[in-house]
């Protein structure tokens, strides 16, 4: 193992963790210190992956990305995107210019290993030896392809959106450009079927209701994510629909999708949970149009 | 929540076009909180589900505008007049009901409760 990365990060202590952190694992690692730095060490030697902190002098991660994507040299660069766990638009942003991956902080040193082991071992096990672009999900026997980048991608902006609002589930239900309906969840204990049932049925009645469609279609692939979390211990109990809110993504005046947070605890959100979700639903719809589902 | 600054007229003793008047003053209101909650291209999407599901009762409100400013029903005139008074009332109560039914999908009681009491008030006064 000898894989190059590069860490684009303004932070002297957190690069210097970084890289002894992933140098001890066996990496090759570089650092710079800003967005332009880091964008002129890996147009003249791109690396095999670069993790980006976001807020950073001179240029931003995000300007970094964007430029990388444009230079065919670094177009399929992995990049991988260092973000505060409660900072959702950081995700949307960083999904609008091209990012892979992300890694919410403060992580562990472990995660931070774990998370770049298993993004190689991907690459390796891919058939032709690059980046992955897709991965299979077997889920209730049926298959649906999906980038896995964006797959954690999604359960990122979940999960910072969740952290903000307080919920106890969110779900994603998005409709592919080839009608298929995704189910996306994410709980911080195991959600009881029931609750799962009861999610998808609403979730189905309500985007029925707003594409005007005359028949109630189920998800077609249903993908549930728990994230374990010390406030949750066991199994969530209760009737999850007891306090619910859900925002179209519309674009161009369709409805792709619906985001819902839920709670077992009645009257828990109020309006601004409901204004922070519905814009949070603006702002994703465009980024999650370009999703890649088959 | 802001109080709310709108007076009900009697509309025992007004005209239709009066009416009109009075519920695009409702849905007026509607707009501004609406739009201030969850943004103005969800709201102007909220009122076109509501206006494809009412008109297909209603085909009176087939002429009805929806567009970054706000609602314009454009009923006037001639139209307004073959409307029947007990077909415009259960028109406009059934465009306001699936307004509030679409928000009470959407996020239960939070957006309903602040929009209620409003309707209530209409119906009392149209009933």
């Amino acid at each position: 193992m000898n894989e190059r990365i590069l860490i684009v990060e303004d932070s002297a202590t957190q690069a210097m963790r970084a890289k002894l952190i992933l140098q001890d694992a066996g990496y090759s690692v570089k650092v710079a210190p800003n967005g332009k730095l880091g964008l002129e060490e890996a147009l003249a030697t791109p690396p095999d992956l670069i993790v980006a902190d976001i807020t950073m002098p001179v240029m931003d991660g995000y300007e970094m990305t964007r430029q990388l994507r444009c230079d065919p040299k670094t177009a399929h660069t992995p990049i991988f995107m260092l973000t505060a766990n409660d900072q959702p638009l950081d995700v949307i942003r960083g999904l609008e210019v091209g990012a892979d991956h992300f890694i919410t902080k403060p992580y562990h040193d472990d995660f931070l290993v774990l998370r770049v082991k298993e993004f190689f071992a991907m690459i390796e096990h891919s058939q032709d030896g690059h980046r992955p672009q897709q991965m299979q999900v077997d889920e209730f026997s049926q298959k649906i392809t999906l980038t896995p980048t964006r797959e954690q991608i999604l359960q990122a902006l979940l999960q910072a959106t969740a952290q903000i609002i307080n919920c106890q589930a969110m779900a994603l239900f998005l409709i592919s450009p080839k009608k298929e309906r995704l189910l996306f969840t994410i709980s911080f204990a195991p959600l009881q079927q029931e609750s799962i049932d009861q999610i998808s049925e609403h979730l189905v009645t309500v985007l029925s209701r707003v594409r005007n469609e005359d028949q109630s279609e189920p998800p077609t692939h249903f993908i549930p994510v728990v994230v374990k979390e010390t406030r949750f211990s066991s199994i969530i109990h209760g009737n999850l629909m007891s306090a619910f809110m859900n925002a179209p993504l519309i674009v161009d005046q369709q409805v792709i999708g619906i985001v819902g947070a839920y709670n077992t605890i009645p009257e828990v959100f109020d309006l601004q949970n409901v204004g922070f979700l519905f814009d949070l639903g603006q702002k994703a719809a465009e980024a999650l149009s370009h999703l890649e589902l088959n | 929540m802001p109080e709310r600054n709108m007076k009900m007229a009697d509309f025992s003793i007004q005209s239709k076009e009066e009416i009109v008047r009075t519920i695009e003053e409702v849905l007026g209101y509607f707009w501004t909180q609406l739009s201030g909650v969850i943004g103005i291209p969800t709201t102007i999407f909220v009122f076109q589900s509501v206006l494809r599901e009412t008109v297909q009762e209603f085909l009176y409100f087939e002429n009805t505008r929806i567009s970054d400013s706000g609602i314009q029903l454009n009923l006037t005139g001639e139209p307004l007049e073959k409307i029947e008074r007990n077909q415009l009332n259960a028109g406009l109560l059934a465009f306001l009901d699936n307004c509030l039914g679409l928000l009470h999908d959407l996020t239960g009681n939070i957006l309903v409760s602040k929009l209620e009491p409003l309707v209530n008030e209409f119906r009392a006064n149209i009933e």
